[in-house]
């Protein structure tokens, strides 16, 4: 479903984490490129490196070497502020442990990134009721996330992630925390949203939900071993 | 028992685990505490410690009024024996009064202060000697007749250190032979708690001691001494002071020459320890203080319960699973009391170090005089007594709340790692707010009352007082214990004015006595010629001072009309006097007071004229409304003592060895004592209430302000850390670092100003109940009211920005990673 506008481009991306004099190669230097409208699954075993991979996307971490480029910038040379403010506008999280702020509602919570970009309070309010309907949390706008099930929890945090329409939506084993029924259920929005062109770049462990997305990219020490294109033709990992 | 080691030693182990945290706790309690201590110190001294005597609650002290005086006045030696005679209510009663003496012993003179006192005083208090024997009844039989003196503890040690073969020994006092005959114990200072005579001489060697005032004892209005007495066994205060004033009835009428209008009045000791009828003062400026120190340590408890709170929050784990264990919630409970039991422990011992350190501080201060002004302030054991259960209060006070939400059982969200649950958000974190806002508003309170005592001691220092500000040198001296004369008083004075006015440096000299603003002052019964006292007025009374030539020129007060007095207003000169404004414009309105007449002492004495006009000045305290007030000269009024006035062209104190020089190339004998500047002299007595209030208000409210900030400063510092996830979450889906700076901030201003809000409603009310005791500033003085919330407001910004910058520099990656 991809239109072919490329989105992200990753050139050779390596980070190292230095601890104690040890050098952790998280990714040695990784190609990737994601269009817009893409829905890609990243697999792989425990520590090879999917988080890191994640955490640089969304401009949370900076690469150690080689080249990000976003909607064709570079984002090396971005500030810290404009790095805050592209996370803020172009993209969107999803985290395992659904990370809900707990002094706050959801409604609250879903408002939160509109809260950092200056828009009216009516406007926010208009979307985040939008963006909780999408959801199926809007019935629920003034309750507490400890007063919620761990799937509902993550379909406040999908919303949260969307309130903002960014440009992706990053999500790290989004089912990690759930039981299959509320797994799949979050599985079952995410497609859905990606069906209405929602560009996805999802972290799983799970065999079974890697078919939701239309690509699956294979991780193996920091490196991309496989990458295919789930609904046809399967290619080698090149390098 | 076996429980509560095992809990002591798990707390002992705790504290040391975080010795951070132990340390700021047992700092805060011990400045808490401490304050508190050492203000109970004070008060102990004061009011609370009783006398050296035997059952002191029986003791009363005997006053009179009459219908001119706000002060109670002391009682006449011929009433007191009146009083003391077949009384059915007091079982005895004795005289006394301080004075100061001039003891010689082997040829060396030293002024030193004593009472005179009658000879039952000693045996009447119940108190033993320590060597030798007190005054007995024969000592008083016959005036003039049993030349014998007791010393104090203190003197026996600091002059015959401690010999016990001073019994018997020759000393001279105000130049008369006397044998030394005891030593009081070392406990017993007297009777007064600020005054530790040195000696103590019988009542009835009072005409050669003060050959000055021969007939002392057989005046009737002499109101001149401290009288106390012992209750009979069952008989109440009422009941004394009705019988008391009954006899004071039966006297009017016997004597109504020197008694009409005198009236008895009855105190107990404890409200006669400075001076009958100042008790109440007293005890209302203790509970002041008492009530500003115990704020103080309402703001450190609040600082420790947040700590407490807080470890208690980050330690529910530990108690769920506890519980979980089977542990009972009075169980957890006790732990954690044992623990804050154990902090308020520590804490208390250190306040006590720290109280004895302070009033080791206060008890070294001197007034600017020679009289032995002595508190003995060091805690004793009833100070410790107070610490302890202070100290216990403060642990339960601050224990008790963290301990009932701790242990509250609430498993399954913290067993599941849960922090926050909507209803938890309205006890742990809003009593923690709210004791925050409870420590800014008490600091408030504290900071808005030192302000306006500061204003109202510098106010009070940039008064008009009489006095030039600066180049002024005073001291005293005093011819009364040494066999001077009238007539030979005189020539001194004179000859030494003439040689030290001849010094270089010094600009112009006087003599006065008293002073203005001194810690004594003189009154006199004044008749105004062709002036009738009003029904309700009685007699006019009104302070004087007997001045030489020239005072008004060295001293500051100018004449504004008329002439000074001059060498040719003697004794057998027609009698003259100086009047102040007030005194002219209440006697003679509108018109021309030179030339008019006053009578003083008695109805009958020779007339006065006035011959001058001085400017209003201040004579007992500054913030007294304008006083008429008198100035006699010295040759018409002979002081026996007198204080020296002398403007100088530099520094006064410099001319001090050069003056002293003076005095004794003419008499060797006569003490020179009170030294001062001008400043001393009104930094000594009339600022001193206004200092103190400031002084201690001001340390007080820093140390309120300081723990205040430092509670908020914990409160966001936890909070920060306790949301160290939330704000990972918030920078990583777009909050840029200066949104979560304001949020930080701003969480705490908002505090701070609920705190600020609650404070000025509250100190607008409580201010109100000190408007009477500021000098030249309202109680609502805008500047202050202003000024105190901006300061604070400060301070809560940075307690709250350090916090705040540690929440820009979270790393979201990480605080997301720490689950
Ligand atoms: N901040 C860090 N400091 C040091 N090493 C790190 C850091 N973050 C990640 N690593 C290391 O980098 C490697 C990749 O970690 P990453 O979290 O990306 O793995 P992952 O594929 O997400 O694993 P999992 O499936 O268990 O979540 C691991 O070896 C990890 O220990
Ligand atoms: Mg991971």
């Amino acid at each position: 479903m991809a239109t072919g506008e490329t989105l992200i481009h990753l050139d050779g991306v390596t980070k190292v984490f230095y601890t104690d004099e040890v050098e952790t190669h998280a990714l040695a230097g990784i190609h990737l490129e994601i269009r817009k409208g893409d829905y890609i699954a990243i697999a792989g075993p425990s520590g090879c490196g999917k988080s890191t991979l994640l955490s640089i996307l969304g401009l949370l971490d900076s690469p150690t070497g080689g080249e990000y480029r976003l909607k064709g910038q570079p984002v090396a040379q971005l500030t810290l502020s404009e790095r805050t403010r592209i996370r803020n506008r172009e993209i969107g999280f999803v985290f395992q442990a659904f990370n809900l702020i707990g002094d706050l509602n959801v409604y609250e919570n879903a408002e939160l990134p509109l809260t950092y970009r200056g828009l009216s309070s009516v406007e926010r309010k208009k979307r985040v009721q939008e963006v909780l309907e999408r959801v199926g949390m809007a019935h629920r706008m003034k309750h507490y996330p400890s007063q919620l099930s761990g799937g509902q929890q993550q379909r406040v945090a999908v919303a949260r992630a969307l309130v903002g329409q960014p440009a992706i939506l990053l999500a790290d084993e989004p089912t990690g925390n759930l039981d299959s029924k509320n797994g799949e259920a979050v599985m079952d929005l995410l497609h859905q949203l990606h069906s209405e062109g929602a560009t996805i770049c999802m972290v799983t462990h799970d065999p079974r939900y890697e078919d939701f997305a239309d690509r699956s990219v294979h991780l193996f020490d920091g490196r991309v071993v496989e990458d295919t294109v789930t609904s046809g033709v399967k290619t080698q990992g090149v390098r | 028992m076996e429980t509560f080691l095992q809990d002591l030693r798990h707390s002992a182990r705790l504290l040391l685990k975080t010795p951070g945290v132990t340390l700021v706790v047992v700092i805060s309690l011990a400045l808490g505490i401490g304050a508190n201590t050492a203000i109970f110190s004070v008060v102990n001294a004061v009011l609370l410690r009783p006398l050296a005597v035997e059952r002191p609650q029986r003791l009363i002290a005997l006053g009179s009024s009459d219908s001119h005086s706000v002060f109670p006045h002391g009682v006449s030696y011929l009433d007191y024996q009146d009083y003391r005679r077949r009384s059915e209510v007091i079982s005895d009663a004795m005289l006394f009064a301080p004075e100061p003496f001039s003891l010689n012993r082997n040829g060396q003179s030293e002024r030193l202060w004593g009472d005179i006192a009658t000879e039952n005083y000693f045996s009447m208090l119940g108190v033993r000697p320590a060597v030798g024997r007190f005054f007995q009844p024969e000592d008083g039989s016959a005036p003039g007749a049993d030349p014998v003196v007791v010393l104090s503890y203190r003197y026996w040690q600091r002059r015959f250190a401690g010999d016990s073969g001073v019994i018997g020994q020759a000393v001279q006092i105000n130049s008369q032979p006397f044998t030394v005959i005891g030593v009081a114990p070392r406990e017993f200072l007297g009777t007064e708690i600020y005054f530790a005579p040195d000696i103590w001489v019988p009542m009835l060697m009072a005409e050669p001691l003060f050959p000055s005032h021969p007939k002392l004892l057989e005046e009737r209005d002499a109101h001149d001494f401290r009288c106390w007495a012992r209750l009979r066994d069952g008989v109440s205060i009422a009941q004394a002071s009705a019988a008391i004033a009954t006899r004071a009835r039966q006297l009017e009428l016997a004597y109504p020459e020197s008694n009409k209008n005198v009236k008895a009045l009855v105190f107990p000791e404890w409200e006669a320890r400075f001076e009958a009828g100042t008790g109440k003062v007293l005890a209302m400026a203790s509970a002041m203080l008492l009530a500003v120190v115990v704020l103080v340590l309402l703001i450190a408890c609040a600082n420790v319960a947040n700590l407490m709170l807080a470890r208690a929050t980050s330690r529910r784990r530990e108690f769920s699973i506890r519980q979980v264990l089977g542990a009972g919630r009075g169980r957890l409970i006790r732990q954690l009391l044992t623990e804050s039991m154990l902090m308020a422990m520590l804490g208390g011992a250190a306040g006590v170090v720290l109280a004895v350190w302070v009033t080791g501080l206060l008890s070294s201060f001197r007034p600017a005089t020679d009289i032995p002004i002595f508190f003995d302030l060091r805690p004793d054991i009833r100070v410790l007594v107070f610490t302890f259960f202070v100290a216990v209060l403060t642990g339960v006070i601050f224990g008790l709340a963290p301990a009932l939400q701790a242990s509250k059982p609430n498993l399954v969200p913290s067993l599941k790692g849960q922090e926050y649950s909507p209803r938890k958000r309205f006890r742990g974190w809003t009593l923690r707010n709210l004791l925050v806002v409870g420590q800014v508003s008490v600091s408030l309170l504290l900071l808005v009352c030192a302000g306006l005592f500061f204003r109202s001691l510098q106010n009070a220092a940039n008064t008009e007082t009489g006095f030039r500000n600066r180049n002024l040198l005073l001291f005293s001296m005093s011819l009364r214990q040494q066999g001077y004369d009238e007539t030979r008083g005189l020539e001194f004075y004179r000859q030494f004015l003439e040689k030290a006015a001849a010094l270089p440096g010094v600009k112009g000299v006087s003599l006065a006595f008293p002073l203005p603003l001194d810690f004594f002052s003189s009154f006199d019964d004044v008749y105004v010629e062709g002036y009738q006292p009003k029904k309700d007025e009685g007699k006019l009374s009104y302070g004087y001072t007997a001045v030489s030539q020239g005072f008004f020129v060295t001293s500051g007060t100018p004449l504004l009309k008329g002439r000074d007095f001059s060498s040719r207003d003697t004794k057998d000169q027609p009698g003259v006097v100086i009047v102040n404004e007030t005194f002219a414009r209440r006697f003679w309105p509108g018109q021309e007071a030179l030339g008019k007449r006053i009578r003083v002492s008695e109805e009958n004495a020779p007339y006065l004229t006035v011959v001058g006009l001085a400017r209003d000045a201040k004579y007992r305290n500054l913030s007294e409304s304008p006083q008429p007030y008198l100035y006699f000269p010295m040759q018409q009024q002979y002081p026996p003592e007198a204080s020296f006035v002398a403007e100088t062209s530099g520094d006064p104190l410099s001319m001090v060895p050069g003056i002293r020089g003076v005095v004794r190339e003419l008499d060797a004998n006569v003490p020179v004592y009170a030294v001062k500047t001008v400043a001393d002299h009104i930094n000594g007595r009339a600022l001193l209430p206004f200092r103190i209030a400031s002084g201690a208000l001001t340390i007080f409210g820093g140390l309120g302000l300081v723990l205040a900030a430092v509670g908020l400063y914990g409160v966001m510092s936890y909070s920060v850390r306790l949301r160290t996830k939330e704000i990972g979450i918030r920078m990583a889906i777009g909050a840029q670092p200066r949104q979560i700076l304001k949020q930080v901030v701003g969480q705490g201003l908002v505090l701070t100003l609920i705190g600020l809000g609650i404070g000025l409603v509250a100190t607008l009310v409580a201010t109100r109940a000190i408007s009477s005791i500021l000098f030249g500033v309202s109680a609502a003085d805008p500047a202050t009211f202003g000024a105190i919330p901006f300061v604070l407001l400060l301070v809560a910004l940075v307690a709250c920005y350090l916090p705040a910058r540690r929440a820009m520099k979270v790393d979201p990656i990480r605080a997301l990673r720490h689950e």
